[in-house]
């Protein structure tokens, strides 16, 4: 006689698998947002000696392309452009407003993020706002990879 | 009689079909895994502008010993205390380590003296991190960046 197999079918409870997948979904959707508007994807020179990456929370990222195109909160600025050099001293100078010391200077924290065959006259430029009259920015750093050798 | 059938049609389950549901989540699961490009671990190197918007000398300041870099492109500098003392020899195909031995030597005479910067408008960024680095390598004291003054519009 052989052997009956039983009628009634395992239920597998679906519902917390779906609820960690949802959760990654948002997870993965979200990164992706914060990760393309502050940091642009740039070819980074690498260094040996530059020191980790410790953010401070209201640091101003500036991305700088090879052809001198500015991204800043992922809003693009031509500084070749009278405008576009315009758009971006107000911007400085918005950020620069809330952290101001006694003498006037500003504390924010700057970070340079520039292509590796970017022009110095284009980083030369934003050096050259930040200590603009109305801006006052003092605090500069430039970004570098870090280089796996070290 | 009518009553049971109406009975019975509530007991029976609504079964919602999950299938194509899951496939869905799933096939999006894997495209944001894929799309998602893994954060390089980034370094920096700090510097201060001026803070102050200082007016024209009078009078000349005293001479220091500070030795000036001037990058004219990537990898080819200037370098040297009063004269361009050296020059990356073409010869050499690392010249940023030769280079850093240069700052190297320069930082163990005078440990306190500046090194100033000046990289040429054409300079790459790439030449710019390379020296800081070099620097910052040969354990350096103080970096300045130089700018010359932007010409005054006429009026």
């Amino acid at each position: 006689m052989a052997a009956k197999i039983p009628d009634s079918s395992v239920d597998l409870n679906m519902t917390p698998m779906i609820d960690v997948v949802f959760l990654l979904i948002i997870f993965f959707m979200l990164i992706l947002k914060i990760v393309s508007e502050e940091l642009t994807p740039l070819d980074l020179p690498t260094a040996v000696h530059a020191n980790p990456d410790e953010a401070e929370e209201d640091r101003v990222i500036i991305n700088l392309r090879r052809d001198g195109k500015i991204f800043v909160d992922g809003r693009v600025y031509d500084p070749t452009k009278p405008a576009g050099s315009e758009a971006l001293k107000k911007k400085l100078a918005f950020e620069a407003q809330g952290a101001r010391g006694d003498d006037g200077i500003s504390e924010r924290q700057i970070l340079i993020r520039a292509d590796r065959s970017t022009k110095y006259q284009h980083v030369e430029k934003i050096l050259r706002l930040m200590v603009n009259k109305g801006i006052r920015m003092y605090r500069v750093q430039f970004g570098a990879e870090e280089d796996k050798k070290k | 009689m009518a009553n049971e059938t109406s009975k019975q049609a509530i007991e029976e389950e609504v079964e919602l079909e999950m299938t194509p549901m899951i496939d869905v989540v799933f096939l999006l699961l894997i495209f944001f895994m894929c799309t998602l490009k893994m954060i390089t671990v980034e370094g920096q190197f700090s510097t201060f502008l001026p803070k102050d918007q200082g007016t024209a000398a009078a009078s000349t300041p005293p001479e220091i010993d500070k030795l000036k870099i001037r990058i004219v492109m990537k990898g080819e500098y200037k370098a040297g205390v009063r004269n361009w003392e050296f020059r990356a020899p073409s010869w050499k195909t690392d010249k940023t380590k030769a280079l850093q031995k240069y700052v190297i030597t320069f930082v163990t005479r005078s440990p306190k003296a500046p090194i100033e910067i000046s990289p040429g408008t054409n300079a790459p960024y790439e030449a710019m991190i390379e020296l800081l680095n070099a620097c910052v390598g040969a354990k350096a004291d103080k970096i300045n960046f130089s700018m010359l003054p932007v010409p005054s519009k006429p009026k």
